[in-house]
């Protein structure tokens, strides 16, 4: 407890296993927070309190989930006043059972070359849309998708099981999806679809073509 | 395997969190039905294009800005120094408080020990004066038990004093626990005050009453009033079964006669 010398050991022990991943904890945060300012401040955050607790980091288990754990915790932390995206997701992911036996994976991809649009959109659209993802949701596209991180690598960062790593990836990928796919309609990149014929819309383009 | 076993898992196989035996079922079964397949290479390209636009952002943005890792680095420094100082504050805290402790045990022990003493005498001095043990010298004049007594005690005879409107009766040489003492006898033979005088340096008397400049400390026990005080290097401890009022008055009125 009284040792001063041990400092200097145990800074650059933790300089050299933990700055190697300041580049996807940066991102990583730039996805969380959304902009610079605070992305800056998560990870100076985060590795503050890492370091205060490195005595408590099992020497040669995986520093990289040990490092995303702290930085979401201390992300959920400080962001913990949105209680209500929080709530919102409890409640949809409690419809996924349900979900499942209402949509056909397997159907609604029959060979349909369209099913490929997120291909002609631009990498900003879609990391905008991860943006817009419920917090739950966009945990776990960042840390599976962005982050390569196994379920059970993720299941640890987040505190919860598995199972519940697959549903929120599930629901937040097929969320992704939606929004994209609407995104894909608006640019044009693909056509409205069928059924949903818009008298209003058809209104409006009529009324802006008879007024030239 | 069918396509309702697959259901909801397209995303767990694409992710590789399928073990080899399960990834083989799976696979003979894509390897028959084009919907699955489908839904695999669909979800496959997307997760890679999710991927993609990520390793992009990072490719369009140098990542974690330098003076970032700067401030990082300086941070931890800063912590160190604010750790070695808060270190350095808890040994003082640490010292201060064993200081602290030591002291208190100290005069807790010290308290303790003359509070012991205190009671060691007060026990000698009713046992003692209970016994009414017969006087070694009987005289109602003071200097004549004082020369008595000269030569047979450790302290000067003339420091015996004379108590207001109590005639002495005599006196007795003996011990008050492991002391020397003159034991003096005052009031009447019936009705015996008894007065402990011995040399006693080393005795402090403490957390008692405060009668004509001396510090007295009061005890009762077995129905008798104690009352010790100390003169100049001299102790006397006075015994009788007078109430502590009275008792008080006799110790503000012993005085040794000039000599």
């Amino acid at each position: 407890m009284f040792d001063f010398r041990q400092d200097n050991g145990t800074r650059a022990e933790f300089e050299e296993l933990a700055l190697a991943h300041l580049d996807p904890l940066y991102s990583a945060a730039l996805r969380l927070t959304k902009n610079e300012r605070d992305a800056e401040d998560l990870v100076q955050d985060t590795f503050l309190r890492a370091y205060r607790f490195f005595d408590k980091f099992e020497r040669g288990t995986n520093i990289k989930a040990w490092l995303f754990k702290i930085l979401t915790n201390t992300f959920i932390n400080r962001y913990r006043r949105k209680v209500k995206e929080r709530t919102v997701v409890e409640g949809s992911e409690r419809d996924t059972v349900h979900e499942r036996f209402i949509s056909r994976d397997a159907t609604e991809y029959a060979a349909n070359p369209e099913q490929y649009f997120f291909d002609r959109l631009l990498s900003d659209d879609i990391l905008g849309a991860i943006d817009q993802l419920p917090l739950d949701f966009r945990l776990v596209v960042i840390l599976a998708d962005l982050q390569e991180f196994s379920y059970k690598e993720i299941a640890e960062i987040l505190a919860c099981p598995v199972g519940t790593v697959m549903s929120r990836l599930y629901r937040g990928r097929k969320l992704l999806q939606k929004m994209l796919k609407s995104y894909a309609t608006e640019a044009g990149v693909l056509p409205a679809p069928e059924g949903t014929a818009d008298l209003d819309e058809f209104r409006r383009r009529r009324t802006s073509s008879a007024g030239k | 395997m069918t396509c309702d076993d697959l259901e909801g898992l397209f995303h767990a196989y694409v992710d590789g969190e399928f073990s080899d035996d399960e990834r083989a079922d799976v696979e003979a079964h894509l390897a028959q039905c084009p919907g699955c397949r489908a839904a695999v290479q669909v979800e496959r390209a997307f997760k890679e294009r999710v991927r993609q636009s990520g390793r992009e952002a990072c490719a369009g943005n140098p990542g974690c800005p330098s003076q970032l890792r700067d401030s990082l680095h300086a941070a931890l420094v800063h912590e160190d120094r604010s750790r070695r100082l808060a270190k350095a504050k808890m040994v003082v805290a640490y010292a201060g408080l064993a200081m602290g402790a030591a002291a208190s045990l100290f005069f807790y022990l010290r308290a303790a020990q003359e509070h012991r003493r205190a009671e060691t005498l007060v026990n000698a001095a009713i046992s003692y004066h209970q016994h009414q043990l017969p006087l070694d010298v009987q005289d109602a004049q003071l200097p004549r038990i004082q020369s008595f007594l000269a030569g047979k005690v450790d302290f000067a005879p003339g420091r015996i004093p004379e108590l207001h409107n109590v005639a002495v009766i005599g006196a007795r040489l003996s011990h008050l626990a492991d002391r020397q003492a003159a034991y003096v006898a005052y009031g009447t033979p019936q009705r015996r005050i008894g007065l402990f005088v011995f040399d006693a340096p080393d005795l402090t008397i403490s957390g008692g009453r405060r009668i004509s400049d001396r510090e007295v400390m009061l005890a009762n026990q077995r129905g008798y009033n104690v009352a010790i005080w100390k003169d100049r290097e001299i102790a006397y401890s006075l015994v009788s079964d007078l109430d502590e009022q009275q008792l008080l008055e006799l110790v503000g009125s012993a005085r040794a006669p000039v000599p």
